[in-house]
């Protein structure tokens, strides 16, 4: 769908990809999402040790971050969609306003179809949570004379690591 | 003349501006051919669309209801939900709660729904700024004008326009000219405005009743900049767009984007249930704004409610011949375009001003092929045109005079060539033109003295050859083959005797397509129930219905069961076939005893079929061109376009002549390039192509008869 799903085989690996990116964008400042494979990961001291400032939502500067990192509750292979839930930390902007988007996920949460992917939502609803995003490509437009052009609002490039 | 009629003067402004037909072309066709790889290897489509239309059946039936959970779990998820009447209340509630927040700045992602009761037009009034950011919307605000598709609403500009408006929004002397460095621009001007707004709002896809959530479907990422930047999200929606679930959600994820924009899913789909966003609880609120604005009216209306189904793909307004010549901007009314559209003005804006471009629907039922939720576009504008005519208790002559043809037809084959003489003077043509808005430069079809009933009642030596009989086929004489065209039915009597089947006719009756193709339904009524009526005791009896003329057919085949919604008008058109439909049929069944070599080595040649709409609506077309090339060295290829243009009496009309011609050119482009002779089912199809072209066209039943003939001849 125009994204990078990249298959990695342990968490060095996943950093080393991680650092790639940033590196390539020369980025000093990236929004990271609350998610539970960061904290498995250890996100936040990688960014530290590689001097990235992580900005706040909530911030006013949070424009200026050039990347956004966060995990997904599902990644759908049948479309290529990666479906974010609000509530276990993916919501806000991190996935919209950067205009490079990495998101981190295990093998185990790769769903077929939009059907099975599903199941995880009710699931996710019947735990409380209310807010999911189904993200499939990267930000596109045809609006002028229609022709395609990617990342108008949203990031022109999307990143998946899948871990095992 | 033309100077007389508004909408002449606006098609002819539309068929003569390149850029938009250059637009129009690139869009509708692309957009059509990307929706039909989408749904090519996608079995599930007519169950899925089966799906949708039943949900939505049974949702707005017990709408009421569905509205109530909505409301109850959308206010559990901290959100507000506010009920409004109509445009007026609901911009109210907007600007009341913009005061109360101190909003100034608004960001707005695109809704058909806020244009529908002129939402920002009330905001700036109030002094608040409102900047859309859906590219293509920003676009047309910019230029002030209103959105020309449902999806993209700035397909009427060029991209030197939307330079030249980008340069003076954002005080540029040069502005750039390639797409990718205008888009950039516009993203870079909009992050300044999405950053700064105090409030959002957007429309709503979808509600799910069940969990209280809206589902926004897009492409551009600026719907959830819109929902997750501002402190204040307000969704903006019509009472129809509830759903119950999120399975149901699933049915409508399948269609829309594929139908919308041949995407098996669009870049961005939020859920949202409640206040969202970057900003902490407590800082951040959720408004709900349900609008009815019309839609009780459409929703009471037993023959319009289905409006109220529509999921606003759009893939009606690509498919469509008179869309594709004019746009929305002619083809529409205040808000919503094209037949569909015709339907939601009705609605939200009265009968009066959805009657104004009611009559650019040729009810050639192309667009029933791809609706998404079975909406039947052609028998709604049907509807609106008898509604229309009741409204002001006037009907117009030229209505009269095409929808009524039984007699008139009957008198004109009595006096000919006398009456053809007399149809050709020109005083004649000024005085129809004048009397009927018959176009005066167009060719009127020829009388022929001997129609086909009186051939075949006359003829000496019925049933000759095998006819042996275990087939039977009642004949369906069409006014229009029966006057004008005998030719072809007499060529499908002859190919069915000597395929083994008996034939017998139908007495005479007009299937009541020129009446209902005109509004007059309580007209078409009584034809259908006396056809039924016959036709069935036919049936009863073993006989199979064939006919000739596809519109007159798909007639009885489509339209019978809206007028008389009986199980025998169902059983009728179960048993009703258009003739090559019928030698398919006959084929697929090894009942067709033909000599496989019909067309012999040196007799190869090569066919181009122009289907015929209502055929291409009902599937009958796909089955015409695989019989055609069942035979070895025949070689049938079908020449796409939406439709010919002429579409019965559309062409004839002096408002869409200019249309219709214009259409037909488009056709006769395509031709241009393919060798082989001409077949088409359709009467007013084929008259289309032989003036546009100045090839003759034939109805395939026509070269049928050719190739038996000599078939039989080099026998003997």
């Amino acid at each position: 769908m125009g994204g990078v799903a990249k298959a990695v085989n342990n968490r060095e690996e996943a950093i080393g990809y991680l650092v790639d990116v940033l590196r390539r964008h020369r980025a000093k400042r990236v929004i990271l999402s609350n998610f539970p494979l960061s904290d498995e990961l250890g996100l936040e001291r990688v960014l530290k040790q590689t001097s990235v400032e992580v900005i706040d939502e909530e911030a006013d500067d949070v424009h200026k971050a050039e990347i956004g990192l966060t995990g997904v509750l599902v990644a759908i292979a049948d479309s290529g969609t990666l479906l974010l839930d609000g509530e276990a930390g993916d919501g806000g902007v991190a996935s919209i306003l950067p205009p490079v988007h990495i998101a981190f996920l295990r093998e185990s949460q790769m769903r077929l179809t939009l059907a099975e992917a599903f199941i995880d939502v009710k699931l996710a609803f019947a735990q409380g949570h209310k807010e999911f995003v189904l993200i499939t490509g990267p930000s596109r437009t045809a609006d002028i004379e229609q022709t395609l052009i990617l990342g108008v609002h949203g990031p022109k490039e999307i990143h998946a690591v899948v871990l095992p | 003349m033309k100077g007389r009629d508004p909408m002449a003067q606006e098609i002819q402004g539309a068929i003569h501006n390149a850029n938009l037909q250059e637009a129009l072309g690139r869009v509708t066709e692309g957009i059509s051919f990307l929706r039909h790889l989408a749904f090519q290897d996608f079995p599930e489509y007519e169950k899925l669309r089966t799906q949708a239309r039943h949900i939505k059946e049974e949702t707005i039936a017990n709408l009421d209801e569905y509205l109530k959970i909505l409301k109850e779990r959308v206010e559990g998820n901290g959100g507000t939900v506010y009920f409004a009447q109509d445009g007026a209340q609901a911009c109210r509630y907007i600007m009341e709660l913009a005061k109360r927040h101190k909003v100034k700045r608004i960001v707005k992602s695109k809704s058909m729904t806020a244009e529908e009761i002129d939402l920002n037009h009330a905001l700036e009034e109030a002094s608040l700024e409102v900047i859309e950011t859906d590219m293509g919307e920003r676009i047309v605000q910019l230029a002030r004008e209103r959105p020309s598709h449902l999806i993209g609403p700035a397909i009427h500009k060029t991209k030197e326009e939307v330079a030249e408006l980008f340069a003076r929004w954002l005080k540029l002397p040069e502005p750039p000219r390639d797409v990718q460095a205008l888009t950039h621009l516009a993203r870079n001007a909009l992050r300044n405005a999405f950053l700064s707004a105090d409030m959002g709002i957007t429309g709503v896809n979808f509600a799910i009743a069940e969990t209280g959530t809206i589902v926004l479907v897009e492409n551009e990422g600026n719907i959830r900049l819109t929902t997750q930047l501002p402190p204040i999200h307000v969704a903006l929606m019509g009472i129809e767009k509830v759903i119950p679930s999120l399975d149901d959600l699933l049915v409508y994820l399948a269609l829309l984007p594929r139908s919308g924009t041949g995407q098996k899913l669009t870049s961005y789909i939020s859920l949202l249930s409640g206040p969202s966003g970057r900003l902490s609880e407590g800082n951040r609120e959720f408004h709900l704004v349900i609008i009815d604005n019309g839609r009780s009216r459409l929703r009471n209306d037993p023959d319009l409610r289905e409006t109220l189904y529509c999921i606003r793909c759009g893939a009606c307004l690509n498919i469509c011949a008179p869309y594709q010549g004019v746009g929305g901007h002619v083809y529409g009314g205040r808000t919503y375009m094209g037949g569909i559209g015709c339907a939601w003005e009705a609605g939200v804006s009265g009968l009066k001003a959805a009657a104004h471009f009611n009559g650019l629907c040729t009810t050639c039922a192309r667009c029933t092929e791809v609706c998404p939720v079975k909406i039947d576009i052609p028998w709604l504008n049907t509807i609106i045109r008898h509604k229309a005519q009741k409204l002001d208790s006037r009907v117009s002559l030229s209505q009269k005079l095409f929808g009524r043809t039984e007699h008139l037809n009957a008198w004109g084959s009595r006096l000919a060539p006398l009456s053809n003489w007399w149809l050709r003077q020109p005083l004649t043509r000024t005085l129809l033109g004048k009397l009927f808005h018959i176009d005066p430069s167009r060719a009127l079809p020829t009388f022929q003295r001997q129609t086909f009933v009186r051939w075949f009642e006359k003829r000496r030596n019925p049933q000759r050859l095998t006819a042996n009989g275990a087939r039977k086929v009642a004949f369906f004489p069409d006014c229009f083959t029966n006057h004008f065209d005998p030719e072809v039915a007499r060529a499908a009597v002859n190919v069915l005797e000597r395929s083994g089947v008996r034939v017998r006719l139908v007495p005479y009756r007009c299937c009541g397509r020129a009446a209902l193709s005109q509004g007059f339904i309580e007209e078409a009524r009584k034809n259908a129930e006396h056809n039924v009526s016959v036709l069935l005791a036919l049936i009863d009896e073993g006989y199979d219905i064939v006919g000739v003329e596809p519109s007159c057919i798909s007639a009885i085949q489509a339209d019978y069961h809206h007028l008389l919604e009986s199980d025998a008008a169902e059983k009728v058109a179960q048993a009703s076939y258009e003739i090559m439909e019928y030698l398919a049929l006959l084929r697929r069944r090894g009942e067709l005893r033909w000599n496989s070599e019909l067309v012999s080595e040196q007799q190869k040649m090569k066919v181009i079929f122009h289907g015929h709409c209502q055929q291409k609506a009902t599937g009958g077309n796909t089955a015409v061109i695989e019989f055609l090339n069942s035979f070895p060295n025949l070689n049938a290829q079908a020449v796409e376009v939406s439709c010919c243009g002429m579409a019965g009496s559309f062409g004839y009309k002096r408002e869409y002549a200019g249309l219709s011609r214009h259409l037909a050119q488009k056709l006769a482009r395509k031709l241009e390039g393919l060798e082989g002779r001409i077949i088409a089912s359709g009467f007013s199809c084929r008259a289309q192509i032989q003036e546009a072209t100045g090839r003759a066209a034939i109805h395939p039943i026509v070269l049928m008869a050719e190739l038996l003939e000599h078939e039989a001849q080099k026998v003997s």
